[in-house]
Parts: structure tokens; C-alpha cells; sequence
């Protein structure tokens, strides 16, 4: 079911994760009104590419609908030891977002511990999933990920996308919409 | 099997291309190969302006325009791509080679809409899901089996639209026949529908976000 009660109180949250330097920050303040909230420090064990800085508590944006309701978006901090601040930032959410870098050495295992992760709290059905960098490692190729992901859910949308271009980030939006609209058709 | 070519385009868009190619290969539901002789091709990658050393019976021309080239949309005749050549743009280009190769097959004038309810086994990539409409289709064609009629009357989109998509998805093995379904059933029937607030929520949120 759609987290109604936040909803018809006029707060829609749509709560974005995956793995440091996936993009998180970069896609939520794509569609974000004005600046974002967000709680980077510099990166402990060292840059990861052009990545010096990582979220540790969350990323927090907003895009105002109309007087009485906001769309809220939340971004998870990607490192494991955060965890607990998952379950915090999941709960209530209308929708799941989980970027994935497929640079990493296991993207696909990351993704399916994110999916395995938020699963309690958000739906499948209202789960999308973009896959970065491609250009840079094009393996594993979507159809890969379609396959290692068969078994949890075959109709889970994986798309590839680069989340500095903002239309990419609307394009899983539209996604994830069209996901809860027709659920209810 | 598509048999792809160059001609008088960069080195380095000759390797890339070539490169994607052999990642390709089957993934776009055909075989691809990439051929020294442009009599043997099905696809050429050739600059602009150049003419086509072998305009042959169905060879498609894909035009390679510069990086920094901005073509307004119509100011070209037939196919083109802006460089850099990359995985994303390489595949929707010879993605609609393979639907012109398969239209000029056609016989003329022929629209023989598919028969019979169809479901996407996967969601489809990218570059369709850039088309207004279309990922609302595959969130329907995902949740249920539809006919083509039922495809388009739920998705708003034009039979022909719906026709082309399915027609697509088929030959890349995204979509299946689902002979003999029962009549639409929602797999979440259990689940109420939209109440009207949320569903104006959804329609803020695609009108703010200029979602498609």
C-alpha cells in the first residue's frame, strides 16, 4: 500500500540509496527547489575519483507541489556502518530510488543488498533502479543485472542512467509515478 | 544478423563503434558485425555529407555530426548521432536502424496490428522510456497482460505507438504472448484504488517535475 497518511497530510518522501558516490546527492539536488540539506564530511579512507567528501547522516531536499504539499527527498549516507539510519529514513517513504556505480567491484551485490535492505519498508512495486557509469565499466550489462535479479524480482525497472544529467533523474521519477499508478488501476 | 560499417568518420569513433559492437552482439536481438566492405553492409556510420559509396538496396545511412553540432530536429534527413559515439547513443541509433531495415521490408501501406495480449517479461532500456507515455506503458505491460486496444486505451497512447513498442519489445525478447490469460487482473487486486487526494499528489508531482 502507498504510505497514504504522509501523503494526504501533504508530505510525499521519496528516499533515495545505494553505495557512496553513486550519485545520491547529485540526484536529489537535480530536482530540488533550492539548496539542499546535506551533511558531508571529507572521505576517511581517501577520494573515490573526483569524490572527496561522503554524506554521514543524510541528504535532505524538497520540491514544493503547490500550497499544501511537498515532495520530500531524502538520501541515505551509502556506508554499511550507517545502516541504522536506513530504517530511520525509509519509514513513511512513497517511493524507493537505488543508484547503483557499476565501476564498483560487485555493483550487482549491491544492489541486491539494498533491495534486501529497504524491502521491509518500501514495496517492490515501488522500487526503480539506475545504473550508472556505464560508460566507463559497461559490465555487467543491464541484461546481467536482469538475470542475477530474476530470482528477487524480474520486474523490478533497472535503468541505465548518468544522474548529472537532471532529465535522467526525472526519467526514473516517471518511473517510479507510472509504478504506483498503475498499481492501483 | 546486422552487418555495420563506416564510412570517412574519426579513427577514434571508428574504434569506439567497433568496440560497442562486439558488446552488443545479440543484445539488441540480433547478431552484429562490423565489415571492412560497405557493399556487405545493413548500416553505415558516415559523416555528413558524404555520399554512401554503395546506396544499395537497404543499406541505412546514420549520420556521425560533430560534438559541438546542435541539429534542430528536421534539419536532417534520415538518422544521425552526435559524437561521441557511447553505448547509449550507438544503441538507440541501431535500434532504429533495425525498425527502418524492418519497415522498408514491409509491404507498403501494410499495419497488421498484433493480435492476441502481450506482458513485459523485463522493463525496457533507457532511450524508450525517454518517449512520453512509454513508461506508463511498461508499468501496465509489467503489471498485467494487456491487448493492443486495452494497451492503448489504458495508456493513452495511439495503437500505432502501442503497436511499435510491442513490436520492439517482442524482437528483443522483452515481451511474451500471454495466450489464454484471464481477463486483466490486477496482481495487487487486493489493494484499493488511488484515493482521489493521492492521486492529485501523483498529478502535481508530474506536472512540477515535468514527468512523462
Amino acid at each position: 500500500m502507498v504510505n497514504l497518511p504522509n501523503a494526504l497530510s501533504g508530505e510525499t518522501k521519496i528516499v533515495f540509496t545505494g553505495p557512496m558516490g553513486a550519485g545520491k546527492t547529485t540526484a536529489i539536488c537535480a530536482v530540488s527547489d533550492s539548496k539542499t540539506l546535506s551533511t558531508e564530511v571529507p572521505m576517511s579512507d581517501g577520494a573515490l575519483r573526483a569524490k572527496t567528501t561522503t554524506t554521514v547522516g543524510f541528504d535532505y531536499g524538497e520540491c514544493r507541489l503547490d500550497e499544501a504539499h511537498t515532495l520530500r527527498l531524502f538520501g541515505t549516507p551509502g556506508q554499511e556502518r550507517f545502516r541504522f539510519m536506513w530504517d530511520i529514513l525509509a519509514q513513511g517513504a512513497f517511493g524507493l530510488v537505488v543508484l547503483i556505480d557499476n565501476t564498483q567491484p560487485d555493483p550487482i551485490g549491491d544492489l541486491q543488498r539494498y533491495l534486501e535492505a529497504f524491502a521491509p519498508h518500501i514495496p517492490r512495486q515501488r522500487t526503480v533502479v539506475g545504473i550508472g557509469r556505464m560508460d566507463e565499466a559497461p559490465s555487467p550489462s543491464i541484461d546481467d543485472y536482469c538475470q542475477r535479479l530474476g530470482s528477487i524480482d524480474p520486474l523490478i525497472p533497472i535503468i541505465e542512467v548518468d544522474v548529472r544529467r537532471p532529465e535522467d533523474v526525472r526519467l526514473l521519477l516517471s518511473v517510479l509515478v507510472s509504478l504506483v499508478e498503475v498499481q492501483h488501476e | 544478423m546486422l552487418v555495420v560499417g563506416v564510412q570517412e568518420i574519426l579513427p577514434k569513433d571508428q574504434l569506439v563503434l567497433r568496440s560497442l559492437l562486439r558488446l552488443l552482439d545479440g543484445r539488441l536481438g540480433r547478431r552484429l558485425a562490423f565489415s571492412e566492405s560497405i557493399d556487405d553492409c545493413d548500416v553505415v556510420f558516415a559523416a555528413p555529407g558524404v555520399s554512401l559509396a554503395a546506396q544499395s538496396r537497404r543499406t541505412v545511412a546514420v549520420r556521425v555530426l560533430p560534438e559541438e553540432s546542435n541539429p534542430t530536429p528536421g534539419a536532417l534527413q534520415g538518422l544521425s548521432i552526435v559524437a561521441p559515439l557511447r553505448m547509449t547513443n550507438v544503441m538507440e541509433a541501431l535500434r532504429a536502424c533495425v525498425e527502418a531495415i524492418r519497415q522498408a521490408k514491409a509491404p507498403p501501406g501494410a499495419f497488421a496490428p498484433l493480435p492476441g495480449r502481450y506482458r513485459l517479461r523485463r522493463w525496457p532500456d533507457a532511450a524508450a522510456l525517454r518517449q512520453p507515455g512509454i513508461p506508463r506503458l511498461a508499468a501496465l505491460l509489467t503489471s498485467r497482460s494487456f491487448d493492443l486496444a486495452g494497451a492503448s486505451a489504458a495508456s493513452g497512447l495511439p495503437p500505432a505507438a502501442v503497436d511499435g513498442f510491442l513490436k520492439a519489445c517482442l524482437a528483443l525478447g522483452y515481451a511474451e504472448t500471454d495466450e489464454g490469460a484471464a481477463p486483466v487482473t490486477p496482481p495487487h487486486a487486493a489493494a484499493a484504488a488511488l484515493p482521489g487526494p493521492m492521486r492529485s499528489v501523483l498529478g502535481r508531482l508530474r506536472e512540477r517535475l515535468k514527468l512523462w
